[in-house]
């Protein structure tokens, strides 16, 4: 049968278009970040006091951290940036405020950071699975990134206590935190780890929720320790500087309340000088009501909390409330029902023999007291906490305050901010449309130019009016802080279209030129470098090790590789693919076996001994020494002789340690790729 | 010269029976040929049977029969038309020898492509059969709802009482069904997870996909691999070429398919971006028209509570209030804001539509009157939790966690008639159910009735269930 092999190629003009259009749109992917699309990254470094600390006992694995402080007037603003070798929880006065907890390595960077704290990368997991023998797994590196919280809401007048709680893979876990608190008396107090901090491994003489409380003491606590382990200064966050540190002051702007319409917006042009734009800018907004903002019409990300129920799309229907769960419990309270009540009837005392600690007397509460939790209809199981979580007992905002960087979306000469407000009671006669008008608050830093004296106009109103301004926010009118990140960036659409642009102009230059097919090698070595590049960054898109990748050091330096490697292609005439390909087979065969020993040997000694290859060892390291395979006195272990004399060898030529023992196995493994 | 005829005809048979015993390939070559007589009677059977199977029971009397999705009939055909091509195309070649063609390739060509349709249809099914998509997603949803471990299974041996069979906090269903999630992000490959649902593939599918696709797929795969080893067999040079021509075949075929799938869901994201955005802006009217419009490229994403939601909200602000879509916005709206009486009025008024319900519709009102009942069982409201569960039944009688809940209820009402009732139709319904996790909500099922039995005081009854709940 006669098999033309040329018909399964494409022809060289075809294919000198086609990796050449790839060699372009790669290169634009790269260049203008495409390939990362990520949120800019800026770079933080701790002052001079602020030093990592950890307690005093070199072996636990966790430690306790507080920070006393009197403040002798009610607070202003305040904020605390901080990070952690491994998880750590922020508590101020009892109140959790943040936490990024240590879970498992396996599972993608930051995933156990809370709402309040700020993710570097906005893209999904990918894998997120729970791997099996996960201590194989390196843990991410949490102590690069500074995560940053808002405390105005938490601390008061008087005694306060800031608390963290840290663990880590690791003995002697440090922590290195900083901020500021600035009192309404104009006083400002600057927050830091030194050894002022009390420090002990696990909350010495309290317990678990009572030791983040200011009324227990902790005088016989430790001092903190500063640790020699860690010395980084320099931290990334995707949080623009000054958002955090700047108190916020400005007036409500109020919405006409006599108006029916869903929505009301509200415009402020402005204006920025070009040096003003090389700093960061931020801005943010406070608002009892679900919200857009636009800025300079491109649209910020305000829809993303998880909550709604449109994957955070175009929803009006949700509410991103943060108290929501508080607001309207769904079910009604499970305890009112007409369950028969179940006495244990013996127990005549109504004692509850399993619980711990205080309150050893039956709790439930008498008709009419005000029931806090679930009820134990037995009467005799164990409660484990028998108090209320304090974040209950804290009043709830019913605000949201989020914050936005802003830097990519200005320009020199005027800009404008639009928002607008939703009120999806609006135009409902049948249920009660709230007493208060709708309204936001908005503040932001563009360099030096403060955006919190934004003229605002109404723009429903015709002709255009100045907004109403309301009231200025009082300190305890500010919820928390939560950070919601700049505008994604998007593929453009230009891009799309230039795919086939470019692939046709290609097409039809190769034709008309006969030379240009020369071209076809080096842009086929660029691309595929470039898509090499790419496949690198996708492997490394759930560990911390991506921080790397956000550098400008990384497109460029493919780039620059690419670019080297296509050069050398066509300058050197030794290296033609066609020459390479003869040779090909066995370059790229003992490539892959190189790769795949590195592969399987990466750290193999990181790997307990199993129990059966602890038998093993055993009869291994007894043949390499008496020749005999004795696991105990007179018994051999008879298992697999071939392989444990084979093993021995390696032993003899590479001494008694857990590399030889196994390099074997890694051989074997490695040669399996022959199959 | 009577005899001679015979003569030859015996000597040529020995010679043929010879021949063919004295093969040194003889039994690769048998298995091979029974392989593929296996390969076309599975292909054969595939015809017959069902390529998708939702359970059923019937509203009338309650029998269990499944369902099948519109687009199997379409398939067939088009695997019929391709075999018909194919045993034309071969029966030319053998009778035409001239033609240009090698009836092996052709062959493999026609088999190829069956495969690639059979592969093709869970895609076809999710994207365009929004009735049986939806349908597949809220079963599938609700027997994930009963055995995940925040389950009514696993809570059920945490907080319930073992002696009475009380409970608290029976899981009611999530506050979103979908039969993917919309392509509102990213479609790159950080959206792997989503790939595979919006391919078809997600968990509704391989919970419900019927033995015809099945024999199909392996019927054509067969086939394939069968054809391969008789010209591997046969000339090893002819094999690989055929197996380059094959693989280009069908990496053209995927391709286009990918590009086509791809084309569709970044359509539809754009669309869903331009939807926000006027959304955003307040023009509803457009936000509306685009949200159709994305409805229309994926009929299935109709199902998505979160789109019935936006497209109620958006019928509300431009005075549409009579749509279903609209009247299902208000009931949650006001749910959501404590109006549970005149939600609970609205929701009595939108049942009295009946059949005029579009199903996406009925479907997301029987998923709230179920969260309503499952509420009542919660607050021990045992009797209108019933009423709803009956009320829901008749409308939906495959809602198989009102089915358990039901039993559950009764057993709360010491009624062991329908205690039994819902019981045996659980059993029935999870005839239709492949995963095996299902044994968990069977074993319950069967205890929730050996409670009743105790009650009743039918010993014997009541420890057969219970041995039945323990497996034995």
């Amino acid at each position: 049968m006669q098999i033309k092999k040329s018909s399964l190629r494409l022809n060289r003009k075809t294919s000198t278009a086609f990796w050449l259009t790839c060699a372009v749109m790669l290169s634009w992917w790269f260049f203008t970040g495409q390939s990362s699309r990520d949120i800019k990254i800026y770079s933080y470094e701790a002052p001079e006091k602020a030093q990592w600390i950890t307690s005093h006992d070199p072996a636990p694995h966790t430690a306790c951290f507080r920070k006393d402080l009197e403040l002798l007037s009610e607070v202003r603003h305040a904020h605390l940036s901080i990070t952690a070798q491994g998880g750590f929880e922020l508590i101020v006065n009892g109140n959790p405020v943040g936490a990024q907890t240590l879970w498992r390595p396996t599972r993608h960077f930051q995933n156990g950071l809370t709402e309040s704290g700020q993710r570097l990368s906005e893209v999904e997991p990918i894998i997120n699975y729970n791997f099996p023998r996960e201590h194989q797994w390196a843990g991410h590196q949490n102590e690069k990134v500074l995560i940053h919280f808002d405390l105005s809401p938490y601390l008061k007048g008087g005694e306060n206590s800031i608390c963290i709680e840290t663990e880590a893979r690791k003995p002697l876990p440090a922590v290195i935190a900083f901020g500021s608190v600035t009192l309404k008396n104009g006083a400002n107090i600057s927050l830091q780890t030194d050894t002022s901090w009390a420090a002990e491994p696990v909350p010495k003489g309290l317990r678990q929720a009572d030791w983040p409380l200011p009324e227990n003491s902790v005088l016989t606590w430790n001092r903190a320790v500063i640790s020699n382990e860690v010395s980084r200064r320099k931290f990334i966050s995707s949080v623009p500087p000054s958002l955090y540190e700047s108190p916020k002051k400005n007036r409500w702007v109020i919405a006409d309340k006599s108006k029916k319409e869903t929505g009301q917006t509200f415009r402020a042009p402005f204006s920025l000088e070009e040096k003003n734009l090389n700093s960061s800018a931020w801005l943010s907004l406070v608002s009892h009501s679900n919200y857009w903002i636009w800025v300079n019409n491109k649209r910020l990300g305000v829809n993303r909390s998880k909550k709604r129920g449109y994957n955070g799309g175009p929803d009006e229907t949700g509410d991103f409330f943060g108290g929501y769960r508080y607001k309207d419990p769904r079910h009604g309270d499970p305890t009112e029902n007409d369950f028969k009540r179940f006495e244990n009837t013996l127990n005549r005392t109504r004692e509850r023999p399993n619980q711990t600690g205080a309150d050893l007397l039956d709790d439930r509460p008498e008709p009419g007291e005000p029931k806090g939790r679930l009820q134990d209809p037995y009467g005799f199981y164990e409660e484990p906490q028998a108090a209320l979580p304090h974040t209950l007992l804290r009043q709830q905002a019913s605000a949201e305050h989020h914050g936005y960087d802003i830097s990519e979306l200005l320009h020199a000469g005027d800009n404008e901010i639009r928002v607008r407000l939703i009120d999806d009671r609006a135009g409902r006669s049948d249920t009660y449309s709230g007493s208060q008008p709708l309204k936001f608050a908005l503040f932001g830093q563009v360099g030096s130019t403060n955006l919190n004296q934004l003229e605002w106009q109404d723009l429903d109103q015709q002709p255009l009016k100045t907004a109403i301004r309301g009231k200025a926010l009082a300190p305890d009118e500010l919820p928390p802080l939560r950070y919601k990140g700049g505008v994604s960036k998007t593929i453009p659409k230009l891009f799309w279209g230039a795919i086939p642009l470019s692939f046709l102009g290609l097409l039809i230059l190769s034709n008309l030129w006969q030379a240009f097919s020369r071209f076809r090698n080096p842009a086929l070595i660029f691309s595929l470098t470039l898509l090499l590049g790419l496949l690198l960054r996708l492997c490394f898109q759930e560990r911390s090790e991506i921080i790397f990748t956000h550098q400008k050091l990384w497109h460029y330096g493919w780039i620059i590789l690419a670019t080297f490697l296509a050069l050398t292609q066509s300058l050197m005439p030794t290296l033609k693919l066609k020459k390479l390909k003869k040779k090909g087979t066995f370059i790229t065969l003992g490539f892959l076996l190189l790769l795949t020993f590195i592969l399987r040997a990466w750290e193999v000694h990181y790997q307990p001994i199993d129990d059966d290859e602890y038998a093993s060892i055993q009869a291994v390291l007894s043949i390499a020494e008496t020749g005999k395979p004795t696991i105990a006195q007179d018994i051999w272990y008879s298992r697999s002789p071939a392989y444990h004399y084979i093993c021995a060898i390696f032993v003899k030529i590479f001494g008694p340690n857990i590399w030889a023992l196994r390099l074997y196995s890694v051989l074997l493994a490695s040669s399996s790729l022959f199959y | 010269m009577n005899d001679e005829p015979t003569t030859t005809t015996t000597k040529s048979e020995s010679g043929f029976v010879r021949r063919f015993f004295s093969q040194t390939d003889l039994l690769p070559k048998t298995v091979n040929l029974l392989f593929a007589f296996i390969a076309l009677a599975l292909i054969a059977l595939s015809f017959l049977r069902p390529w998708y199977a939702l359970p059923q029971l019937s509203p009338e009397d309650g029998h269990y029969f499944t369902c099948d999705t519109f687009l199997t009939f379409p398939f067939k055909i088009a695997q019929l038309l391709l075999y018909t091509l194919g045993i034309i195309g071969l029966l030319g070649i053998l009778l035409f020898k001239k033609l240009p063609y090698s009836a092996g390739l052709l062959l493999l060509r026609f088999a190829g492509l069956a495969l690639f349709v059979t592969l093709i249809f869970p895609t076809f099914l999710i994207l365009f059969d929004s009735d049986s998509s939806g349908d597949g997603a809220w079963l599938q949803q609700q027997h994930d709802t009963m055995t995940w471990l925040g389950g009514d299974i696993y809570r059920a041996h945490s907080e319930r009482s073992i002696e009475s069979g009380t409970g608290v906090n029976a899981q009611d269903p999530p506050e979103r069904l979908a039969v993917f999630r919309p392509p509102t992000a990213s479609l790159g490959l950080d959206r792997l997870n989503d790939w595979i649902w919006w391919l078809g593939y997600g968990p509704a599918w391989t919970q419900f996909a019927g033995k015809g696709w099945f024999f199909s797929s392996i019927g054509n795969g067969l086939l394939s691999i069968c054809l391969f080893g008789y010209y591997w067999r046969k000339h090893i040079p002819t094999a690989r070429f055929y197996l380059r021509k094959i693989i280009l075949q069908q990496a053209v075929c995927f391709s286009l398919f990918f590009a086509l799938v791809f084309s569709l869901y970044a359509i539809t994201r754009s669309t869903l971006r331009d939807a926000e955005d006027a959304t955003a802006h307040g023009h509803y009217d457009k936000a509306y028209q685009h949200l159709n419009r994305a409805n229309n490229f994926i009929p299935s994403l109709r199902n998505d509570s979160g789109i019935i939601r936006q497209l109620g909200y958006f019928q509300w602000q431009l005075n549409q209030k009579e749509a279903p879509e609209c009247q299902l916005y208000q009931i949650f709206w006001l749910d959501l804001n404590g109006y549970h009486d005149r939600a609970g009025t609205l929701m009595d008024k939108l049942y009295t539509q009946g059949k005029e319900l579009p199903r996406h519709c009925a479907r997301e009102l029987a998923r709230h009157q179920l969260r309503v009942a499952i509420n009542d069982i919660n607050s021990a409201k045992t009797t209108p939790a019933l009423q709803h569960l009956s009320k829901l039944l008749h409308r939906e009688p495959n809602c198989l966690q009102a089915h358990f809940h039901t039993q559950f209820a009764n057993l709360q009402s010491d009624n062991l008639q329908q205690n039994r009732q819902a019981h045996a139709q659980v059993l029935t319904l999870y005839e239709g159910y492949k995963s095996k996790n299902k044994r968990g909500v069977i074993a319950t099922s069967y205890w929730l009735l050996a409670q009743a039995e105790t009650k009743a005081g039918n010993a014997d009854a009541a420890r057969e269930a219970r041995l039945k709940s323990k497996g034995q």
